[in-house]
């Protein structure tokens, strides 16, 4: 497979970061910083926590570039250290539950609130109305999902990376990937039909 | 065949619906042809992918635009001042590494931890609790010391000699009887000594070291303060084994080893019993009058043959003599007591006077009567039968008095004195006593009758059928077992999965799975009917003795126990003086004598974990008292013609079978050589009496026997005649542990009384005995 040319220019960026030079790993810093930053709030539903876990993975991206190998996209490997760190920021979390859980739901709901509202002035107000009651929903079944299965689940239909790419940035193996990927759907749409029954829409 | 597969089964395009409800699959590709094919017959999956199509697209449509998530630009500068301030890039950790399971991690590390901690606290418990009991030891040796040294500090005398050390609780074992040479029971005794100033309580476990099986008696005592105890024991001994007894309380531990001698002849045997037996002790020269047996002395038989009836003699101190009958039972014929036996204390008279009940022969000498011995346990009325004439003296009055099936002979001079020790007539003179006190039916051939009547009578212990087993026990023969698997295994099982399968509700399969279970152990239950409907049994079988006038019996025989399923059961012999294993057989193979732990309480000695396999047959023989009510009483009456008149009341209700008055003679030397050596007794058998009033006619003659001296010129003629027996057997009657009857026969008891003498026979011997002198 040929590298493509943003590839081959990530490439150098990474190995001038390696070598020291912090303006190229600003570049790759911009290049990425969106992505990390909305994985990690999916995945921690706090925007706080999020900015904070998208300068801690760069941080550590940096100081142990040169255990990347370059044999994955560097987004995969700024993916996967992302999702350790929200993985012990989980743990954290469940062992303080004093530190506010509870306070995310409505930020979000919040949030989604806004977008709808930016929505609605844009589009038609009834579909948008719906979409963002759909959203809620969604993420509503989302939350009630294993931490390994929302990952999974946000890795390929929310950011929509390819399988193989999933299964590195998770840790698993290419050929249980898939099977991963079934049952976090299976789940996902147990848990949404059934929210979805509960608040009367079918 | 690909698309036959896909058609049939759902599962394996389930993991496809998502991407095809999506339309992430595409729907001109190969992958997404069998789907829809399968679609087209499937409803369910077509249900399944209007679901998915739900959940997938509500979930892109939440993700694009990334709506809902709170803006916030990323923070370069932050970022890079960190890095900068890390220096250059320097990896200690890999940060994709997953971590270890630190939950895991550190449970198994506070895990650890903790055994540590508890083994540490334990050792250190182990260690305070030694100290503790060591210094309580010395407390109390100090204490004893220290009391002690008051008493001596006390003393009048100016000298008192130091005491050594004295031990909380002195410890020593014995055995009963010096020389004593045996297979069976070897009565022990054990004696603790508290030296302290509170009461100890002691465990004592004597165990056999080759006994089968490692039987072992157990019992607890409480000694109180400054006293001391003697607590007899009464273990079983095979050939060759030793025994080994352990004294447990909290201040002493214990362990005695004593050696039982053996001897296959001892059934001639004298037991010597008293303080001031001076010539009579078997250990020193002057016993050869005592042990010397008839038959050697005539030279009349075989003696390559005839070994075995040498006789041995055996000593006790009154002290140490036995406090159950069961001691005097394996081995002796013969029990002599001189004066010093007049200390025995009630319990050892007790034994006595059982023993003699069930057939021993008892000696007292210096002595007309029981008064002479101040015991009011052995039978008061006495018939004179003769005297003994010597060169030393006036002759020597002879009494004798009989008490259930033994006797009981005075003879009321010393033969301790040096005179008679030299006395060349002194063998035979005593082989005519112990003629003269011979027993109706000796107390060791009542034992061995006790066994084999049983063993005619009960189950018989044979490996092969079930022809001689009266439950007919059985487990399911194998090839039904092997069926009922296989069908669960092989046929039951598979087509339920496979039906289960085909109809798509595999989810029953949790009630399935158990309800086939709970058939296959029904149906297990079903053909192992024979062993479950089986009720524990037992039957008792042996000799009962009834003395005459006495409201208990003494009871010797054997308890058959059925055990239908293995356990652990506890087995109690109320007023059990003894528990002896007998034999014992498992149908599932396993003969052999299992061990059997007697804990004897001092009142009653039981087995509380008599461990056995499935069908098991175990004999326990015992030896117990029994109560007797009012029981029977029977009065003969010998008349003018020879007839002898009687009438038999059964007061109790019991009902006696197979009737038998039994005329034991003394043994008379012409008729006994030939027959069973151990049958030191003819009996006449007067045939069948049931019970009622009847009238009997016997044309036995009363034998004499005759007391001669070997240098008497003209022989003194004692007639004599022992009271008749009467024989019966009981049926039904209760005399084992209350485990459930048997289910083939019941208890069968031969019951033996002696019967009011009969005027006759000592009108008989009196006109001989005058006609003679």
């Amino acid at each position: 497979m040929v590298p493509s040319e943003a590839e081959i220019d990530e490439r150098t960026l990474v190995s001038c970061s390696r070598n020291g030079d912090v303006a190229a790993f600003g570049k790759l810093y911009a290049l990425h910083e969106q992505v990390i930053y909305r994985y990690a709030y999916r995945l921690l539903e706090d925007a706080d926590e999020a900015d904070d876990i998208r300068q801690e993975t760069f941080v550590r991206a940096y100081q142990s570039l040169s255990r990347f190998r370059g044999d994955a996209a560097f987004r995969t490997y700024l993916l996967s250290i992302c999702g350790n760190l929200c993985r012990d920021r989980q743990r954290q979390r469940q062992r303080r539950p004093e530190q506010g859980y509870g306070l995310e739901a409505p930020e979000s709901a919040r949030a989604n609130a806004g977008a709808a509202m930016d929505a609605f002035a844009q589009k038609d107000p009834l579909h948008c109305l719906e979409q963002a009651a759909r959203a809620a929903t969604v993420w509503k079944a989302m939350r009630q999902l294993r931490s390994a299965e929302r990952a999974i689940l946000i890795l390929r239909h929310v950011e929509g990376l390819d399988l193989d790419e999933v299964a590195q940035i998770v840790g698993c193996s290419r050929v249980s990937a898939p099977v991963r990927l079934f049952r976090a759907r299976c789940r996902f749409k147990h848990l949404y039909l059934s929210l979805l029954q509960e608040e009367g829409e079918i | 065949m690909r698309r036959a597969i896909f058609r049939r089964n759902c599962g394996a395009i389930a993991p496809l619906l998502w991407d095809y409800a999506s339309g992430a699959l595409g729907s001109a590709t190969p992958e997404a042809a069998p789907v829809t094919a399968h679609l087209q017959t499937c409803d369910r999956c077509r249900r399944e992918v209007e679901s998915y199509r739900k959940a997938a697209t509500a979930l892109t449509a939440s993700a694009t635009p990334p709506g809902g998530i709170p803006d916030r630009p990323g923070d370069w500068d932050a970022v890079r001042a960190r890095i900068v301030a890390a220096g250059a890039a320097t990896t200690v950790v890999d940060p994709i590494r997953r971590r270890a399971n630190r939950p895991v991690f550190a449970g198994a590390m506070a895990t650890l931890a903790g055994a540590g901690i508890c083994a540490f606290a334990i050792q250190h418990a182990f260690q305070a609790d030694q100290v503790r009991r060591q210094t309580a030891m010395q407390a109390l040796q100090e204490t004893a010391i220290a009391q002690a040294q008051q008493e001596t500090s006390s003393n009048t005398l100016p000298d008192a000699p130091s005491l050594a050390p004295l031990a909380p609780l002195a410890v020593d074992a014995d055995p009963c009887f010096l020389n004593l040479r045996t297979a069976g029971v070897f009565p022990i005794v054990v004696t603790l000594q508290n030296n302290t100033r509170g009461s100890i309580r002691a465990d004592i476990g004597v165990e056999a070291t080759l006994s089968p099986g490692g039987n072992r008696w157990s019992r607890q005592v409480d000694v109180a303060a400054g006293t001391k105890r003697r607590v007899f024991l009464y273990p079983s001994v095979t050939p060759g084994s030793g025994l080994s007894v352990q004294v447990n309380s909290p201040v002493v531990q214990k362990t005695i080893t004593l050696s039982p001698a053996y001897t296959n002849d001892t059934y001639r045997a004298v037991a010597l019993i008293g303080d001031h037996i001076g010539g009579l002790n078997p250990t020193g020269q002057n016993t050869k009058f005592i042990t010397t047996s008839r038959y050697d002395s005539t030279r009349r038989y075989d003696s390559t043959s005839l070994d075995g009836w040498l006789s041995t003699a055996y000593y006790a101190r009154p002290k140490d003599a036995p406090d159950r009958a069961v001691g005097y039972l394996t081995s002796f014929r013969t029990v002599v007591l001189d004066r010093g036996a007049r200390t025995l204390d009630a319990a050892q008279w007790q034994a006595l006077r059982e023993w003699v009940i069930r057939g021993g022969s008892l000696v007292m000498l210096q002595a007309s009567g029981p008064q002479a011995y101040g015991t009011d346990a052995l039978p008061a009325p006495t018939d004179s039968v003769g005297a003994v004439q010597t060169p030393f003296g006036p002759s020597a009055p002879l009494r004798r008095s009989h008490l259930g099936m033994g006797t009981i002979l005075y003879a009321d001079f010393d033969p301790t004195q040096f005179a008679f020790r030299e006395w060349g007539g002194f063998p035979r003179m005593w082989d005519n006593m112990r003629d003269m006190a011979a027993p109706s039916i000796a107390a060791d051939t009542l034992r061995y009758a006790s066994q084999d009547a049983d063993g005619a009578a009960g189950f018989r212990f044979s490996r092969e059928g079930r022809a001689d087993d009266p439950f007919h026990a059985t487990l399911p023969p194998m090839e039904t077992i092997v069926y009922l698997f296989l069908g669960y295994f092989v046929l039951a099982i598979p087509v339920t999965f496979a039906v289960l399968r085909r109809t798509r509700r595999m989810n029953l399969a949790w009630v399935s799975g158990p309800l086939l279970s709970f058939g296959v152990t029904g149906l297990l239950f079903t053909v192992s009917d024979g062993l479950r409907r089986v009720p524990m049994s037992r039957r008792t079988s042996g000799v009962l003795v009834v003395p005459q006038g006495s409201r208990e019996a003494e009871f010797q025989g054997t308890t058959e126990l059925f055990f239908p399923q293995a356990g652990s059961y506890a087995v109690s012999i109320p007023g059990a003086q003894e528990i002896s294993s007998g034999e014992m057989y498992s149908a599932g193979g396993g003969g052999s004598l299992r061990a059997l732990g007697i804990v004897d309480d001092g009142t009653t000695v039981s087995v509380p974990h008599l461990n056995v396999a499935n069908r098991t047959y175990r004999r326990l023989n015992h030896s117990q008292r029994v109560p007797w009510g009012d029981g029977i009483t029977a009065e003969f009456a010998w008349d003018t013609e020879g007839h002898l008149n009687g009438v038999i009341h059964n007061h109790s209700g019991r009902t006696l079978a197979n009737a038998s008055i039994i005329l034991p003679s003394p043994p008379a030397r012409e008729k006994v050589r030939r027959t069973n050596p151990y049958l030191q007794t003819k009996v006449c058998y007067l045939g069948n009496i049931s019970v009622g009033d009847y009238s009997i006619t016997t044309s036995s003659p009363i034998t004499d026997t005759s007391l001669r001296t070997e240098n008497s010129i003209s022989a003194r003629v004692v007639a004599s005649t022992a009271a008749p027996l009467l024989r019966a057997q009981l049926s039904g009657e209760s005399f084992g542990p209350d485990l459930g009857d048997w289910k083939g026969q019941d208890s069968l008891v031969t019951v033996l009384m002696d019967l009011p003498p009969i005027g006759r026979a000592e009108t008989a011997a009196a006109s001989k005995q005058g006609g003679r002198q």
